[in-house]
């Protein structure tokens, strides 16, 4: 068997913490949940409140958009975007020739290019700079409508018309097509935090596993991960074409540690590997993206796209700034160290709590926000994260706990008491954890464990020790099956 | 005729088919026109009064947020409402001009009782025993009043400790140690027991808005039914009754010896309208009616149900016992309450309800008396959800939605073909979102997918023009028709499947 991978992920921010969060989603409830840890004030909204304009694309908010505060200030976030990135940046980064003109201004090196409506005058342009080339829409984000590396005027014409019937955008954006390692580089303030080098689809031989079960075994492990878990690698004409041409079919079994590529795009949508890289990333290049970033007006942080040419590693060239770039991928790289993207961010807004008691409380995004989701609700206003360490203990309770009420009693007891924890079935048993924020809370509720609810009857109660909790715990209390 | 069928407001609901002999009975309410099927199925007794009073208050369009406050360790749900220049909160029925003066003079029923003295309100005779007490002073007391007497703890909530008809020395004595010895309570009060009937009259700032008596828990015979039928027809109906429907007679040993002291068992059959009394106490939670009786108040004991407010500092709402001696036409002024429960005046089994929750809101926002939109009237919303997130710790503070104003209106559809486990619904509230349409999509048993929304005509009829010419992916649509909906429905949209 083929080695089942673990997802990469920072000491608090496991699998239990994100559990089926995705997207945009994950972005917000990652940086929210840092602020909360923190002890900052988190409320979610459904809507965009006339306290924060913050001019984004039309879609759904809920779920995306929340404030923190410590009681002084408050921010407004939107997904990974905060207020400390303004509307007039956001609209710049969303208009691609204006972003490369500002950039071009402060000295930052952008593709050769230009735009055009008229399809004669775009080729004309193509046959000037030299093939191969990058054509995309004049607006547009995630990699919509960009084809990249056409190497002839026959493969751009079949990129516009495919453009045009697909989409609406009536200005073309071509550029010269800069061969190098792509990175995405996030940058807070002053700082590179991160940087994922995009890789394109790829498997890698073990001798033994065809690329057919190459690629089945790497999507499985792309499943784990919550970025890519929606984006496993497809086996379509592009693949066929791409192995044709080495020389392969998907039934060859590359030799072991024989690296094949797939595709020629490294976007992480069409099956590519974000490979966290920011050591490879020179000081030059950082202090280019830093400067990049600066160029626009009031832009806090964000994300980058640079490409490096290995040959040339002191220089890059900036394709584009994204002001609400995904997050998630430099967290839960598929290899190399997550970077803590949230935590930077946070510190950025609220310098104050940079040394504060963090949490390893989390929340339960998914079922608390879901009024929102039905739009049920307009706002809701998370409780506060435990302001110190907690404690726990682990009790088997024996006897008659079955369906006479008892978990539910312990729930009820647990809530008034202000504790955290869980009631699960064992068997005929019930295993209780308490969870507080005082030993002693945790010792006075051992009387309603062993003292029951009406109907109870407890015969046995096996106690585990007392410990202090290091790993994540849900807040509230859960009774599971 | 075969089945028994309860009519509430909502539709006719066949609740006891296996009925022996069949008879159709109707139980009629004089409520409120669609508050009972604005209250979620959840939300019952003790929920009944934050949400009625915070429904009305939102109705009006006024903002909602419900919240949470810690108070020796309990945790308790607050409310407030605000017009954008006024921001009030309330616990329950109770908003902040009821000031905290106020509560810890209604807290000691000795205080209470020096106030009402003062302001010349009639109130039982009595004194306050204070540790060391002097047992035999206490004795000799009794005696000078007169038995029965009653004996109460001087701050005790909700009627805790007070024992009432007190005949004589030996049971005085019993109750008193009951009460010091077993409660613990070391500050009593003696009271010359005051027969007659009790009434909880609903004061808002020196008008009475509603009044109530509770009758206790009670069967009558139809010649046919066992008692034990009759406790269980009884507790059919109670479920109907939001404030009830958690709160059945319950057949216990007190039910057992007032059935046994009348002679009977509970398999006896009572004749043809035959009164039989299950209990002596009759709090509604265990069985006992309310039952409206404003109109039958004299014009005197309203004065002194208001003055009795007025006596106390800072109380313009409250709920006052009094008991009143019809035949002699006298009365005493028991309690006031500062936050009192207001379902028993919402859903009384006999008489009309009052809107406590208008007059609540009418006072202290007296600009919105006139500003309801009737169409709100056709909005709720998911109190019990609310309140079981704000007490697991999970949220502090929840903001609702604004009521929905201007032009709304309701349309209702039946889909039928192949719309069920192919995403139609989660697709239908998509479309819902898009146009700012509240309501909801069910799964029915028979494979249909009922639809209500509610929103601005033109969206409405956007939303028609979509779901005639389009589906989920995978979706067949056979049928459509347009059926009628006249009830209250859940603010957002909501996906559910009929149970």
């Amino acid at each position: 068997m083929y080695k089942e991978n673990k997802l990469i992920a920072l000491s608090n921010l496991g699998n239990e913490v994100i559990e089926g969060i995705t997207g945009f989603k994950l972005d917000a409830y990652l940086i929210a949940l840092e602020g909360w840890r923190r002890g900052l004030e988190l409320k979610w909204y459904r809507d965009q409140s006339d306290l924060c304009e913050m001019n984004v694309l039309p879609g759904r908010t809920s779920g995306r958009f929340f404030s923190l505060s410590d009681g002084n200030k408050t921010h407004y976030f939107f997904a990974s975007r905060g207020d400390k990135v303004s509307n007039e940046a956001a609209s710049i980064c969303r208009n691609k020739s204006l972003t490369k003109k500002l950039l071009k201004k402060a000295g930052i090196n952008v593709p050769i290019g230009g735009s055009f409506e008229d399809e004669h005058e775009l080729l004309r342009f193509a046959t000037k700079i030299g093939y191969p080339v990058v054509l995309k829409p004049q607006s547009g984000s995630m990699g919509r409508g960009v084809f990249v590396n056409l190497q002839s005027e026959n493969e751009l014409k079949k990129a516009i018309q495919q453009i045009r019937r697909n989409t609406e955008y009536k200005e073309l954006i071509i550029e010269k097509f800069y061969q190098g390692d792509e990175y995405r580089v996030y940058v807070v303030g002053n700082k590179v935090i991160g940087a994922i080098k995009r890789v394109p689809a790829n498997v890698i031989g073990d001798g033994i596993h065809s690329i057919r079960e190459l690629i089945e075994i790497k999507n499985k492990n792309r499943k784990i991960n919550p970025y890519l878990s929606i984006k496993p690698i497809k086996i379509d004409s592009q693949v066929r074409d791409m192995l044709k041409k080495k020389g392969y079919t998907l039934d060859s079994v590359p030799e072991k540690n024989e690296k094949i590529f797939l595709r020629n795009m490294s976007n992480l949508s069409q099956g590519g590997d974000p490979i966290e890289a920011t050591d490879e990333l020179t000081d030059e290049v950082k202090e280019l993206a830093v400067n990049a970033l600066k160029a626009l007006p009031s832009m806090g942080h964000g994300g980058l796209d640079i490409i490096v040419d290995p040959d040339n590693p002191n220089e890059g060239t900036v394709l584009e700034i994204n002001s609400k770039p995904e997050i998630s991928f430099h967290l839960y790289p598929l290899s190399g160290n997550p970077k803590d993207i949230p935590s930077a961010i946070i510190d950025y807004y609220f310098p104050d709590t940079i040394n504060k008691f963090k949490s390893t409380a989390f929340f339960d995004y998914k079922s608390i926000l879901k009024p929102l989701n039905n739009r049920a609700v307009e706002e809701l206003k998370i409780s506060d994260a435990p302001s110190t360490n907690c404690f726990k203990k682990t009790f088997l309770v024996q006897g008659k706990v079955i369906n006479v009420g008892y978990m539910s009693y312990i729930k009820r007891q647990a809530l008034k008491n202000k504790l955290y924890g869980e009631c699960k079935r064992d068997g005929k048993n019930v295993k209780i954890t308490i969870i507080g924020s005082e030993s002693g809370q945790i010792d006075a509720f051992k009387k309603y464990i062993y003292d029951g609810s009406h109907k109870s009857v407890v015969v046995k109660v096996i106690e585990d020790k007392l410990e202090k909790i290091t790993e994540p715990f849900k807040i509230g209390f859960e009774i599971t099956n | 005729m075969v089945g028994f069928i309860v009519k509430s407001n909502l539709h006719f609901i066949d609740i006891k088919k296996t009925f022996k002999e069949g008879l159709l009975m109707q139980f009629k309410y004089d409520w409120i026109p669609g508050l009972s099927e604005s209250i979620p199925k959840d939300v019952n007794s003790d929920r009944i009064t934050p949400y009625t009073v915070a429904l009305e208050g939102w109705r009006r369009g006024l903002s909602l947020k419900y919240c949470t406050t810690k108070s020796r360790g309990q945790i308790f749900i607050q409310f407030i409402l605000s017009n954008g220049s006024k921001t009030l909160k309330f616990s329950k029925s109770t908003g902040p001009d009821v000031t905290r003066e106020a509560v810890n003079i209604c807290k000691n029923k000795l205080l209470t009782k020096k106030y009402l003295e003062k302001a010349d309100i009639p109130v039982p005779k009595g004194k306050a025993f204070i540790t060391p007490i002097n047992f035999d002073e206490l004795l000799k007391y009794a005696e000078i009043l007169g038995y029965p007497v009653v004996i109460k703890p001087i701050s005790a909530k909700m009627g805790k400790g007070v024992i009432p008809e007190i005949k004589n020395e030996e049971e005085l004595i019993k109750a008193f140690n009951y009460v010091t010895n077993e409660l613990g309570y070391s500050e009593i009060i003696v009271e010359k027991h005051v027969f007659g009937e009790e009434y909880r009259v609903y004061v808002v700032k020196d008008k009475v808005i509603g009044a109530i008596k509770r009758i206790p828990a009670y069967v009558i015979g139809d010649g046919v039914s066992s008692i034990k039928d009759l406790i269980e027809i009884k507790n059919k109906e109670r479920k109907q009754i939001p404030s009830l429907r958690s709160r059945p007679i319950k057949i216990d040993t007190e039910v057992k010896e007032y059935v046994s002291q009348a002679g009977y068992t509970l398999d006896s059959i009572l004749d043809k309208n035959e009164y039989l009394v299950l209990r002596k106490n009759s709090n509604v939670s265990s069985g006992g009616e309310p039952i409206d009786v404003t109109d039958e108040l004299s014009e005197n004991i309203k004065r002194i149900a208001v003055n009795a407010c007025r006596a106390i500092p800072g109380l313009p709402i409250s709920g006052v016992d009094i008991v009143v001696d019809k035949i002699n036409n006298t009365c005493s002024v028991l309690e006031l309450n500062t936050g009192p429960g207001i379902s028993s005046h919402l859903f009384p089994l006999k008489g009309k309800a009052r809107d406590i929750p208008k007059a609540i809101i009418d006072y202290y926002f007296p600009e919105t008396s006139s500003q309801k939109n009737p169409i709100s009237n056709r909005f709720y919303f998911d109190y019990s959800k609310i309140e079981n997130k704000l007490l697991s710790h999970s949220l502090k503070e929840i903001k609702l939605p604004m009521v929905p104003q201007g032009e709304i209106i309701f349309k209702a559809f039946i889909v039928s073909g192949k719309v069920q486990g192919v995403n139609y619904r989660q697709w239908i509230r998509r479309q819902a979102f898009n146009l700012d349409l509240n309501g909801f999509a069910e799964n029915k048993k028979d494979g249909s997918v009922f639809i209500v929304v509610s929103g601005n005509k033109k969206n409405i009829e956007e939303f028609e023009k979509i779901i005639y010419n389009k589906g989920s992916k995978h979706a067949k649509i056979e049928n459509i028709s347009v059926v009628n909906w006249d009830n209250p429905i859940n603010i957002g949209f909501v996906i559910k499947k009929e149970i």
